[in-house]
């Protein structure tokens, strides 16, 4: 049992602490801070290599986004931004597949080699600012991003992922989305292969758990 | 700067209020029913910690806690015994805990696993669900009261040690080699498939129980919870050609214990008592693997599909409990595998585009991944 002066400093203290709160929160909404852990937050990482002659192009096909089921609304993409781990890569543009593109798969194409890719099977693409991103009970087939990337020096490079900023109610966010690509010109190549980037800086801390 | 000042002070708050409202650190809340599946109220709980490292030879459990379930059979499981709690904790928070429950309608025992934060309150723990079970147990002798610590002949009446003070689990000369199931390895004609798989705490698999029927003497074999395992740094790197369907698996020596219960008899009085039952545990990887055909599939959809022309990977953090994925003695027990960085499932396609599908999403975020025509 607290002494009424301990309950006083605790009651003053929880004011102190929400207000500074609720101001925060006030600015954060004003000067429009984006957010984490929204709700396109959390996707598991996935990656591929390409082999790309050092003044190529690719165009990475291969990100979906879909708003989880037990989120209730649909959010609206503001920008994407690729991070790359090193030079050698430039960002090429980013766009989103058609409304209209190709039912026939989620993915036809994993990747491009042009830059914005030329394949009437995504529809008329679009750019990204503006683009609703569906639940995905109501349209599984989410939405594909396309994101170019130029190859401008010899060797071997990697994009960690990409990181996405949108609206959701009337909140902004910007989430990482693991999506890994590594590309390979013919100098970067490993026993004549592109070794693929796991992305392991930007995973999980499993290697520090082990039993053993 | 303005968002870490927020996230600061959130999490400044957040510590305040899961800061428990009386004494001691919660492991986890539980609801216990009976067998029926009716709520066993007043039922016993007692909450034992198995050592952060589990040792060669015998394993002690330490109590952490005992308490009462309330009348509709909640019960809120929590210990003063902080440095306990430290001590069985694993760098990355998780405790591997041995729960006994016990009342009028019988008892459960079983190994369950909580995630601890460094300020030792618990990260997003569910609920535990405890049923009760009179097969075997003499309920007869459960609903009467105890024999007190002070008296001699302590004869187990329902393979619990609750009002004990450590158990003890003593290896016996019993071991068995299993295959435990990792991951399904499914392809067509268009590609090839590896795993990487890592021997570390993301593998988990399933303890089993055993105790004599109190009527006629037969040995009741039940699932008790999943284990964590002796495990060393080292793996397979799993490699399957085009059209299979298979289980990746490891072989996994599982070792039988004998459970004794540790009572302090006051002074330097100790006694220990054997409980007269059992549990079959992992305990170490003999560093074989094998690959067991399966016919398991799912249905794909169109949504979940993709095309791909060069090797991809995928299912990193997917978690999946694989029903049965060991028998131990002859009883089913489960397994669960958590990919991380360390395991890694590859597509690699043969040169066409290869189609692969997701059983529950995309490919690059599904539990399962398979080839598709």
């Amino acid at each position: 049992v607290r002494s009424p002066r301990g309950r006083r400093v605790l009651l003053v203290s929880a004011a102190i602490i929400g207000g500074i709160a609720t101001v925060a929160a006030i600015a954060l909404w004003v000067l429009r801070v984006p957010l984490s852990g929204g709700p396109l937050a959390g996707l598991p990482a996935f990656g591929y290599a390409v082999e790309q002659s050092s003044d190529g192009a690719v165009t990475d096909a291969l990100t979906l986004l879909s708003v989880p089921d037990d989120i209730r609304d649909p959010v609206e993409l503001v920008r994407v931004e690729q991070a790359y781990e090193s030079p050698g890569l430039e960002d090429a543009g980013s766009w989103a597949a058609g409304a209209d593109r190709s039912r026939e798969l989620a993915v036809v194409e994993q990747f491009y080699r042009d830059a914005p890719p030329d394949d009437p099977r995504l529809g008329a693409i679009r750019p990204i600012a503006g683009v609703v991103v569906p639940r995905k009970t109501d349209d599984p087939f989410g939405v594909q991003l396309l994101l170019a990337s130029r190859v401008t020096q010899e060797g071997r490079f990697v994009r960690s992922g990409v990181w996405v900023t949108y609206t959701y109610r009337t909140l902004t966010f910007r989430d990482f989305i693991p999506a890994v690509l590594t590309v390979c010109t013919p100098a970067g190549l490993t026993n004549g292969e592109c070794e693929p980037d796991y992305g392991d800086a930007a995973d999980d801390t499993d290697g520090a758990d082990d039993d053993g | 700067m303005l968002a870490l000042g927020l996230s600061t002070i959130l999490s400044l708050t957040a510590g305040v209020a899961s800061v428990p409202s009386s004494g001691g650190i919660e492991l986890f809340s539980a609801s216990i029913a009976g067998p029926e599946g009716r709520a066993a109220a007043g039922a016993r709980v007692a909450v034992y910690a198995y050592p952060a490292r589990l040792p060669r030879g015998t394993i002690t459990t330490t109590l952490l806690a005992e308490t009462r379930a309330d009348t509709r059979g909640n019960v809120s499981v929590r210990t003063r015994d902080k440095a306990a709690v430290r001590r069985a904790a694993a760098p990355d928070g998780t405790v591997h805990l041995l729960i006994e429950a016990d009342g009028p309608q019988g008892a459960v025992t079983l190994d369950h696993q909580i995630a601890l934060k460094t300020d030792l309150t618990a990260r997003g723990s569910t609920p535990v669900k405890l049923r009760l079970s009179a097969a075997g147990i003499d309920t007869a002798a459960l609903a009467a009261p105890r024999t007190s610590a002070s008296s001699s002949g302590y004869v187990s009446k329902n393979h619990n040690c609750i009002n004990g003070a450590d158990v003890q689990w003593i290896p016996q000369n019993s071991i068995k080699r299993v295959d435990v199931k990792l991951q399904q390895l499914m392809t067509g004609k268009k590609s090839t498939v590896r795993y990487d798989w890592s021997n570390s705490s993301k593998t988990r698999m399933g303890v089993t129980y055993e105790y004599p029927h109190a009527k006629n003497g037969t040995i009741v074999k039940v699932k008790a919870g999943m284990s964590h395992s002796v495990t060393e740094a080292s793996g397979v790197n799993f490699a399957r050609g085009t059209n299979r369907n298979e289980w990746a698996a490891v072989d996994w020596e599982y070792r039988k214990y004998k459970k004794y219960c540790h009572v302090d008899t006051g002074g330097y009085h100790h006694r220990f008592y054997d409980a007269g039952s059992w549990q079959w545990r992992p305990r170490q990887w003999t560093d074989g693997n094998s690959y067991i055909p399966t016919k398991s599939t799912f249905r794909c959809k169109r949504g979940n599909t993709i095309g791909v022309t060069a090797r991809l990977w995928v299912s990193r953090s997917a978690t999946r409990t694989i029903s049965g994925g060991v028998v131990v003695n002859g009883l089913s027990a489960d397994v669960e595998q958590t990919n991380g960085s360390s395991h890694k499932l590859t597509f690699i396609p043969t040169g066409k585009k290869a189609r692969l599908c997701g059983n529950n999403g995309y490919p690059t975020a599904a539990t399962v991944v398979k080839e598709v025509k």
